[in-house]
């Protein structure tokens, strides 16, 4: 086949497979119309093409499955953001329980109060930890009255005073916004608040006087204080 | 969202089966949401395809399978719904040619060149087409199978195949002068249509 054949050979299969710009397209087109060879050249290209396409039509059908690994991988981030959130929350549930339990032994089991041996037999100074407040300061004379004078503090300016002394003793109340007063084994206790709401010092006065006196239920002491911790408003006063 | 990722994960492991039915026409473009949400449409079109390269409907089925496995386990996968088709008719491409490397089959090319110019029409049919394909060399089956039957444009293909236009514009011409030549050589006939 001469180089002309083989140039309007590749035109024509162009041609038939949309590739001609234009200019190229309206040359064969014209030359289409006067040359037979090359017409019926064209038409069996043609034919050719479209029998060609057609045998796609009997292809075996194909049924693909996603494997489930892929899935899993597809998704690693949410299924990874997941399996961190349940750890963790189990986790910090784990540590919330812990410290439950950590806080109702110290409650329950461990000393609440303290015993000292300076002072009388039987004398003891409340702990209220539980319910946020801090012993800051303990006074004692065994010469004098008051015998001793502690000092508590809470995070939002709440602040208590307890003072003992033997019974019988004639002492005259301290200043305060809620005063408490009670009787346990040889000693008289005071505890004195400063604009501390009725409510939480009832608890607090409460929890103190039954640390004072012997076989008292640690939980109810414990329940107490953790009541008067629960939302504690700041003492104004 | 992680839950709804999870959710959809869940989804995933009960695999909804990808069917894939012969369509000729489909033309397998989609959204690109899913990177992989045209390969379902594809899918006629790559066994086509590989089926032509193989000149074996099982093997191609199988290494399309195993193909469309590849591109759904790939770290990166083309957003953009041409380069994906493109992509995936490579994937398909290279493991064909890997399979009939393996095979080690004597190359059946068809080296007479039909006469273009004087040819008797009536014997082209599909029957006789897809004949005439298994008689010739991987070289045209894969440029035929490329522009009739996946629909790639010259340019496509070029690029696929890393030659000139040009290159691919003399060997679409060769190749369909040498599927003419083995149909004109095979004893098999189309049947004459009784409508004319």
């Amino acid at each position: 086949m001469d180089s002309g054949r083989t140039r309007d050979l590749e035109k024509l299969n162009a041609l038939v497979d949309g590739e001609l710009g234009p200019a190229e397209r309206a040359a064969i087109a014209a030359r289409l119309a006067t040359d037979r060879d090359l017409a019926s050249a064209y038409a069996t290209l043609a034919r050719l093409k479209a029998a060609t396409a057609e045998t796609t039509e009997d292809c075996p059908t194909i049924v693909l499955r996603r494997p489930w690994w892929l899935a899993v991988r597809r998704h690693a981030a949410a299924i990874a953001a997941c399996i961190v959130l349940v750890i963790g929350g189990v986790v910090l549930l784990k540590q919330a329980w812990l410290a439950e339990q950590s806080r109702v032994s110290d409650a329950v089991e461990g000393p609440t109060e303290i015993k000292l041996a300076s002072l009388p037999a039987g004398t003891t100074i409340p702990r209220l930890d539980t319910a946020g407040l801090k012993l800051i300061n303990l006074a004692f004379n065994p010469d004098k009255i008051p015998l001793f004078t502690a000092t508590y503090r809470g995070p939002h300016g709440c602040r208590l005073e307890l003072r003992g002394w033997p019974v019988g003793a004639d002492v005259p109340a301290a200043s305060g916004t809620s005063l408490h007063r009670w009787v346990a084994g040889t000693l008289a206790y005071e505890l004195t608040a400063h604009g501390m709401p009725d409510w939480r010092f009832r608890l607090i006065s409460d929890a103190a006087e039954q640390q004072t006196r012997v076989g008292s239920d640690p939980g109810r002491i414990d329940r107490r204080l953790r009541e008067a911790d629960r939302s504690a408003p700041p003492c104004l006063g | 969202m992680p839950l709804r990722g999870l959710f959809a994960a869940f989804r995933g492991l009960r695999g909804p089966p990808v069917h894939a039915k012969l369509m000729p026409d489909d033309e397998g473009m989609m959204g690109v949401a899913d990177p992989h949400g045209s390969l379902r449409a594809l899918l006629p079109k790559l066994v086509a395809f590989a089926r032509v390269m193989l000149g074996d409907a099982e093997a191609a089925r199988d290494i399309v399978q195993e193909a469309a496995a590849r591109a759904l386990a790939a770290a990166r996968v083309p957003s953009d719904a041409a380069a994906y088709r493109a992509w995936m008719f490579r994937i398909v491409r290279n493991a064909a040619v890997d399979e009939i490397r393996r095979r080690r089959q004597p190359d059946a090319d068809v080296h007479a060149m039909a006469d273009l110019w004087r040819f008797d029409d009536a014997r082209i049919a599909k029957i006789t087409v897809q004949q005439g394909l298994t008689m010739l060399g991987v070289e045209h089956r894969e440029i035929i199978s490329l522009i009739d039957i996946a629909g790639f444009s010259y340019s496509d293909v070029a690029a696929m195949l890393g030659v000139p236009v040009g290159t691919v514009m003399s060997r679409i011409a060769r190749a369909r002068e040498a599927l003419l030549a083995a149909i004109d050589a095979s004893a098999v006939r189309p049947l004459k249509s009784r409508h004319g």
